[in-house]
């Protein structure tokens, strides 16, 4: 009796978990809730674990897991800055069971910039919706030398520190000093550094002059008082900065010499970001988006995002789509060409 | 000094909360059955835990990895006094007196003392990081760059020429260590380098699968070929607990031998590359050289067990500084402890303590609360640990292959990193037969990467004369022309000398 209790717990027990670990799409005639119901959905995070990005992703799965009513794996896939997760995504079975948290605006200026590795086009992707989005702050040392616009104007040599080529870590400065007309010989751009962190660290030991994390990031280290923050790169002051001002308040440069730095900052604006495969049936991504969007209204996630001290600042999936193709798409050729020419060489 | 005294004890409180506590006794638990089984090393442990740590955060798998290194030779000395044979290499010095000692009945009071030392000596290990706290701060703010690299080359040399064996055949491992790290795609130069069209190797060879094919597979073809670890049964070992308690007393009966070793230990410990067994061979010597039973020494003489087993443990104390402070492992084990920190997203380097302070604290207290949770242990059920080292090889062995496959899938869920696994465990099994130094590749692949990284930077911030950019870079330069002339210079000083004699 016992064996025959336990055999039958057994059988239950397999045809449960096959059940639900079983994942294979069979979509004809089903709608998406129906489809998505007891699914495991993968959710992956193009970036090493304990990141800002992954504890954004993990933070939010379980609500996202709760409106799809399915099971959310959280993956971090990291490599060459996002690009292989993106490229891995992109070339996936259209199933929409799988998805990704991005930084968009690395992800788009990967694919317009043409760097190597990258396998896919940006504008085919689905666009989930924007989780959130931060302005971003110049560091300098303590005790630094620069302390107006002017100061950067007058100065002979300028170290930046930065990751990789085409992250905004030294990007956002190099922008902005083509828009301050700083001539390329002036400046050093030292690239290498592990991460906005590392970039920061070569500030404090004077190593180089300035590097740019985003705002949150940089609230958090200049408490520890061995770097300031110099300047907002935005139109707007940052919250957390009152006292700082932004770039935009300071000076107005002309269009032809801003527009780098503007076209940029569009960018910025999309950064956090969600994405599904192109070519998802269209009824699955409309129920992504709706439950992206309820996740991110969920009080219980906005509590757990205000005591991480975490931006959520939601856009949809349509709302997004439609600030790329406007911002993105109305970038010439020969600006394209010109935007890769400064961020790539001009400073480096 | 209050304030680091209410960090200190604020990171206590992280600690202990039940989940941490739970890895901590799990980690504590596979310290001490991988010590106590001969064969079996701190690696294996940690190269078979470290899959286990994905989705932990950052804190609790430093908690869970450290608890159980810095425990696995107080394990060892276990086997090493109630068996004769060392449980870990390093326990090899604490069997020429802890043995004897069993051997005339007194094993009991080996154990204690043993125990005791080591339990102390982890102790002092953490004190030394304790004290090194407030200055850690300028000195990671000295080391720029160029500084870094120079150390990094520095470490590589003292590894290979410290490294016991043939020379040659260490710098090799290293360069075989070196040029795994360089698989992958270089982000700076927009490179793939070996990847051969591969989209598994764009990305890189994994410490996953590279710790677990070089030090675990090994170990399981042995363990398989062999049958049992220990064949002889018949030692009897009994012990008493009254003896024990003697024992515990033995080292405050010799408490300022005690220090000694231990101060030995750390500073062993923080130098790269001198490893364990040369600290615990080095206490030991220390303590027969300054004893007054200096002539009773092999022969079951508690002093002897006292200095190895402190050295022991107050080395990973050590070992920890340039690992955390500078980012720089100076030996495998604390390489691997080095990668978990970027398996879990800590950047080591010299920015660690300015950010995680906390962790680092955690680390700390996990070194002294491990140490005093498995003496606890050790002393209270050695008999029954003992007989661990009596587990038929087969059941180790197919109990181990089957960690090995599951940690190397579930870490990514990539069929090809058992295919690596398998194709490592070969080309270590073979660098072991032929004694190559394994622990040099792991040290080679971990800061090749490192070495790569800062070279860059150091270039294009400091120009091309980067290596004399400072009075610490110009003094690292005069180190490694030292150490790499170091055995010319000895041959010289001593022909000399000779010359002068004669």
């Amino acid at each position: 009796m016992k064996k025959m209790i336990l055999m039958a717990l057994y059988v239950y027990l397999t045809v449960h978990f096959t059940g639900s670990f079983c994942n294979t799409p069979i979509a004809f005639g089903e709608d998406a809730a129906q489809f998505y119901k007891g699914k495991v959905v993968t959710f992956l995070v193009p970036y090493t674990p304990g990141g800002g990005t992954d504890a954004f992703a993990r933070m939010m799965a379980p609500f996202l897991g709760k409106y799809l009513d399915a099971t959310i794996v959280v993956q971090n896939q990291p490599g060459a800055g996002g690009i292989y997760a993106y490229n891995h995504l992109y070339n996936m079975k259209p199933d929409g069971l799988t998805m990704s948290i991005t930084d968009s605006a690395a992800l788009i200026l990967a694919s317009i910039l043409d760097e190597k590795g990258v396998d896919y086009d940006f504008r085919k992707f689905n666009w989930l919706g924007r989780l959130s989005w931060s302005s971003r702050v110049i560091l300098v040392a303590k005790n630094s030398p620069f302390r107006t616009l002017e100061d950067l104007m007058k100065a002979d040599k300028i170290k930046i520190a930065g990751t990789g080529k085409t992250d905004a870590t030294s990007q956002t400065i190099q922008l902005l000093f083509h828009s301050l007309n700083i001539p390329p010989e002036k400046v050093t751009t030292v690239l290498g550094y592990s991460g906005g962190k590392e970039a920061m660290m070569s500030v404090m030991q004077g190593e180089t002059d300035m590097t740019s994390l985003t705002e949150d990031t940089s609230y958090g280290f200049t408490k520890g008082g061995l770097v300031k923050a110099f300047l907002t790169v935005d139109t707007k002051r940052s919250k957390f900065f009152p006292e700082i001002p932004a770039f935009y308040e300071l000076t107005s440069p002309p269009e032809e010499r801003d527009w780098p730095l503007a076209a940029f900052l569009d960018l910025q604006r999309l950064r956090r970001g969600m994405i599904t495969s192109p070519n998802v049936p269209a009824d699955r991504v409309a129920f992504l988006r709706n439950a992206l969007a309820k996740s991110l209204k969920d009080q219980k996630l906005l509590d757990a995002a205000a005591k991480k001290k975490t931006l959520i600042d939601p856009l949809t999936g349509e709302e997004m789509e439609a600030l790329i193709k406007k911002k993105v798409g109305k970038l010439s050729d020969q600006q394209i060409a010109e935007f890769r020419d400064i961020s790539l060489k001009k400073y480096q | 000094m209050l304030d680091q005294l209410h960090l200190v004890s604020g990171s206590l409180f992280g600690l202990f909360t039940f989940y941490n506590l739970v890895l901590m006794l799990i980690g504590i638990a596979i310290g001490l059955v991988f010590g106590i089984i001969p064969g079996l090393s701190g690696l294996v442990a940690l190269t078979l835990m470290l899959p286990l740590i994905y989705d932990m955060d950052p804190n609790s798998a430093l908690i869970f990895l450290l608890s159980s290194h810095a425990v696995v030779t107080t394990g060892g000395s276990i086997s090493a006094i109630l068996l004769g044979i060392p449980g870990t290499e390093p326990n090899a010095a604490t069997i020429i007196d802890g043995f004897p000692m069993t051997q005339q009945g007194k094993g009991g009071r080996a154990l204690g003392a043993g125990l005791m030392a080591s339990m102390l000596g982890g102790f002092f290990g953490a004190l030394v990081l304790v004290f090194f706290i407030p200055i850690l701060l300028p000195i990671a703010l000295a080391f720029k760059s160029p500084e870094l690299f120079l150390l990094i080359i520095l470490g590589l040399l003292c590894i290979v020429i410290l490294s016991k064996g043939h020379l040659l055949k260490g710098i090799l491992s290293g360069v075989l260590g070196l040029i795994i790290s360089f698989v992958g795609y270089q982000g700076l130069t927009a490179m793939h380098r070996f990847t051969f069209g591969s989209l598994y190797l764009y990305d890189g060879i994994k410490l996953v699968p590279l710790g677990l094919g070089l030090f675990a597979i090994p170990v399981i073809i042995d363990l398989t070929a062999k049958g049992t670890i220990i064949t002889d049964k018949s030692e009897k070992n009994t012990v008493r607990q009254s003896e024990v308690w003697e024992g515990v007393k033995d080292v405050f009966r010799h408490f300022w031998l005690f220090l000694r070793c231990s101060a030995i230990g750390a500073w062993m410990g923080i130098l790269p590359g001198v490893g364990g067994t040369v600290a615990t061979f080095i206490a030991y010597g220390h303590a027969r050289a300054t004893s007054k039973n200096r002539d009773n020494f092999g022969n079951g003489e508690v002093e002897g067990v006292i200095g190895p087993e402190a050295a022991n443990n107050s080395k990973e104390g050590g070992a920890l500084l340039p690992t955390l402070v500078l980012g720089l492992p100076g030996s495998g084990a604390m390489a691997l402890l080095l990668g978990a920190f970027m398996l879990v997203g800590l950047d080591p380097g010299p920015l660690f303590l300015v950010t995680h302070m906390d962790i680092a604290l955690s680390m700390i207290w996990t070194l002294v609360i491990a140490n005093i949770i498995a003496a606890g242990i050790a002393l209270l059920y050695c008999r029954q640990l003992a007989k661990i080292a009596y587990l038929p090889g087969h059941i180790v062995a197919s109990f181990l292959l089957t960690l090995v496959f599951f940690g190397a899938y579930c870490s990514r869920a990539m069929f090809l990193d058992i295919v690596m696994v398998l194709v490592f465990g070969a080309i270590g099994y073979g660098m072991r037969a032929f004694n190559y130094n394994r622990p040099a590749v792991l040290l080679g692949f971990i800061l090749g990467r490192l070495a790569e990284k800062y070279f860059f930077i150091a270039l294009k911030a400091h120009g091309s004369l980067f290596l004399f950019s400072s009075p610490i870079a110009v003094a690292l330069d005069v180190l490694i022309v030292l150490v790499l002339f170091s055995d010319k210079l000895l041959d010289w000083i001593k022909k000399k000398r000779r010359r002068y004699e004669g």
